[in-house]
């Protein structure tokens, strides 16, 4: 299934806070929603599962409008929400018949993730009584009771240790191998680029970066190198390679042990090599740079945007 | 539908299944069941007068204890006859009171002559050392009231007197008992002066004919305590089920469940599941409750000899009024409250947002109250007709007044369709109320907001 979100605009009154918001996901694969705080990507989440209504724009599932009923879809929500003072199982069923899901079914379903997920002692337990770890493990749970098509995880990993980290992410694993369509929002990076092939950022309703993450990553990097010298730090290095190699490269950006220039000319690697032989500098890395996830955020999403 | 259902269940089992649902419910419904069926099981007659099984000539003998002066005066049983059990003193300056006619209606209590109205004053206001000496010495209490109740009375002529009581209670009929017998020996007087028999005269001025009533159409006399009970039992019941509906809307909002149930069904299925959840939840328990009591007289009205007929012997119009009224009122306010819930994101905040529902139906429960007594006046009859006061006005008027079926039907139509209105303005409000969080959001916008499309 490929999942198109075409120039989706929403308004609040007469305050309008998505702008044309548009990207895409197929099945097997995660698309990493990235945003900061407010950008838009809940109220981007809640038009795709129809709880607002677009003021313009369509979601189209292979190519016809989607109709959220009609796909078995789990949502983990970034504001967790289940009852404190209901058994787990109890409400996980209840929430999985309002998804469809036959009572029995759903039983033998929510009892499997509990287990899957370690946590099927508590199945009779209140959910206040559980540790916020396991609170959040049996929020996904109740997302994956149903085995959804469709699986939006909106900050997943928060609350978890490592060790439930670990087991969160083989079962997102599982379930990009099993073909299902991901939809992954989070601002730990780190776990966006383990698993997402392609991201969109979202910033103050817009969308400022869609694509595959590897083809982004490489776009941003073209032309551009990282300099460390064993002899310089990093900011002595700048003032030097900015002094007698401005018609090679220009310094970018000064991180902490090196430099990332950005090429002048069009063999600026090879050139400036040569250049720095002919000098003192001892060269202790260089290379061509690859952005991180998070340089990307940064540089999309910032304030400087 | 099946969605609905889903809320639905739920939301009734979460109702049902509490302690305090299942223990007030049974408690009560037992209770009921339990007190209305001692007498076909006790002789309590000894405990409530009037009640078939016990000795009538014993209460006939206590009535009149008929000395000899005050015979024609008590004999009928008509005269006051109080029990009051203390001592009153007694400063008569004429000499114009009969002892036999105060002894026949104090029959229990103890008579004492003084010879001033100063003494009387200071035997009241003090006591009588004697006797607070005796009750001391008795370890009797040692309060102000040792050696029993007391008063007194200072006659100057059968024209007039003075009571003199320390402290005075809410329940105090000796002054009136006294005054009943000083006009009797006033009449008394007079007529013997005109040469006229007062006993004769005192037997045809007492007379009370033998007299039957038999109502054709509705009795508001046998009707209105029934009627009034009801009204509090709607009352309540829109009041503890009403908040408990916005509680559980305004619940959903701060505990977040809600981000997973409007993705999950429609936010119609929701509040209408809600929403008539809470109605049957609390008709199952007002209908359980008063079922048990309704039954259980049925079952015990011999016993009871029909003397409580006037709370538990209902028509079954009535019944069916409250019903439907009932039902719908409730339901009306309880879609009310739940857009109320929608629009608040902490449960705290529910009772300060509930204020104008609340303020409505109040004002139509007094309203209605003060009204309750002229059933078929313009007051009521309006009541009647708006949707937000009907399920009173309309239920007062069947159960005490006068009206025509149609009217009832126009009534219950214009309250089904208030319902049809607010319950989908309702649930367009509260769809774009459950997923804004921050501060209550005021009616007015809510309503400006769904009116607009794309919500």
């Amino acid at each position: 299934m490929k999942l198109e979100v075409k120039g989706i605009r929403k308004s609040f009154g007469d305050k309008e806070v998505l702008h044309g918001i548009s990207f895409e996901v197929e099945s097997g694969r995660a698309l990493g929603l990235l945003g900061r705080n407010g950008a838009g990507k809940t109220t981007t989440i809640r038009v795709l599962m129809d709880v607002f209504r677009p003021n313009k724009g369509e979601v189209l599932a292979d190519g016809k409008p989607f109709v959220p009923k009609e796909y078995k879809i789990g949502y983990l929500p970034e504001e967790r929400g289940l009852y404190p003072q209901k058994k787990v199982l109890d409400q996980m069923v209840y929430l999985a018949a309002l998804r469809g899901m036959g009572t029995k079914e759903a039983r033998e379903s929510g009892k499997w993730w509990l287990d899957r997920l370690e946590i099927g002692e508590y199945a009779d337990r209140k959910l206040e009584t559980l540790s916020k770890g396991n609170q959040q493990k049996v929020q996904l749970a109740q997302t994956l009771i149903c085995d959804p098509d469709i699986i939006i995880l909106d900050e997943p990993f928060s609350g978890l240790d490592p060790v439930n980290s670990q087991i969160l992410k083989d079962v997102v694993r599982e379930q990009i191998l099993k073909g299902r369509l991901v939809i992954f929002s989070s601002h730990q990076m780190g776990y966006v680029e383990e698993f997402c092939e392609d991201i969109a950022i979202i910033n103050h309703g817009d969308i400022v970066l869609e694509g595959n993450l590897k083809g982004i990553k490489h776009e941003m990097g073209m032309n551009r190198l990282t300099l460390s010298a064993v002899n310089y730090s990093a900011e002595q290095l700048a003032e030097k390679t900015a002094a007698e190699f401005s018609h090679l490269v220009r310094v970018e950006q000064v991180k902490k042990n090196y430099l990332i220039l950005e090429g002048q000319c069009g063999d600026a690697k090879r050139k400036l090599l040569a250049a720095l032989s002919e000098t003192d500098i001892d060269v202790e890395q260089t290379g061509m740079y690859e952005p991180s996830l998070n340089d990307i955020f940064v540089t999309k999403a910032g304030d400087g945007e | 539908m099946k969605q609905f259902g889903i809320v639905w269940k739920h939301e009734f089992l979460n109702y049902v299944k509490t302690k305090s649902f299942i223990g007030i419910t049974a408690g009560f419904a037992l209770l009921f069941v339990i007190v209305l069926s001692l007498p076909s099981f006790f002789d309590l007659s000894g405990l409530i007068p009037g009640l078939p099984g016990g000795n009538m000539e014993t209460e006939n003998a206590e009535m009149t204890p008929a000395p000899d002066g005050g015979a024609a005066f008590t004999e009928n049983g008509n005269a006051a006859v109080s029990d009051y059990e203390g001592t009153i003193y007694l400063y008569d300056a004429g000499a114009v009171t009969d002892p036999d006619v105060l002894a026949g209606i104090f029959p229990s209590a103890r008579i004492l002559q003084v010879s001033s109205e100063e003494e009387l004053k200071s035997l009241v206001e003090n006591g009588d050392g004697e006797l607070m000496e005796a009750a001391k010495a008795s370890g009797e209490d040692e309060s102000e009231e040792a050696g029993g109740p007391r008063c007194g009375f200072a006659v100057d002529s059968l024209m007039g007197y003075r009571y003199y009581v320390k402290n005075r209670s809410f329940s105090d009929s000796v002054e009136g008992t006294f005054a009943e017998g000083i006009s009797y020996l006033y009449r008394k007087s007079e007529l013997e002066k005109l040469g006229a028999d007062s006993g004769t005269v005192e037997q045809i001025y007492r007379f009370s004919p033998v007299s039957e009533t038999i109502v054709l159409g509705k009795d508001s006399i046998s009707n209105f305590l029934y009627t009034y009970l009801l009204i509090f039992v709607l009352y309540f019941m829109v009041l503890l089920y009403g908040n408990s509906v916005a509680v559980s809307v305004a619940q959903e909002k701060s505990n977040r469940a809600m981000e997973i149930l409007v993705t999950s069904t429609s936010s119609n299925s929701l509040i209408f599941g809600k929403v008539l959840a809470g109605a049957a939840a609390g008709f199952v328990q007002t209908g359980v409750m008063i079922g048990a009591a309704l039954v259980s007289y049925q079952f015990n009205r011999e016993a009871w000899g029909g003397m409580l007929d006037f709370v538990f012997h209902i028509p079954g119009s009535v019944l069916l009024a409250f019903a439907m009224f009932g039902l719908f009122g409730y339901i009306l306010y309880a879609f009310c409250y739940g857009v109320l819930g929608a629009l608040v994101s902490k449960t705290e905040d529910v009772s300060r947002n509930a204020g104008p529902v609340m303020f409505l139906f109040v004002a139509a429960f007094l309203l209605t109250m003060f009204n309750l007594q002229n059933s078929d006046g313009i007051v009521m009859k309006v009541l009647s007709f708006i949707p937000f006061t009907s399920p009173y006005g309309m239920f007062v008027r069947v159960a005490m007044g006068n009206v025509a079926f149609l009217e009832i039907a126009l009534s219950f139509l214009l309250l089904a369709g208030t319902i049809l209105v607010v319950a989908t303005v309702g649930a367009k409000i509260y769809r774009m109320g459950t997923l804004m969080y921050g501060n209550p959001i005021k009616l007015s916008r809510a309503f400006k907001m769904s009116r607009e499309k794309n919500q």
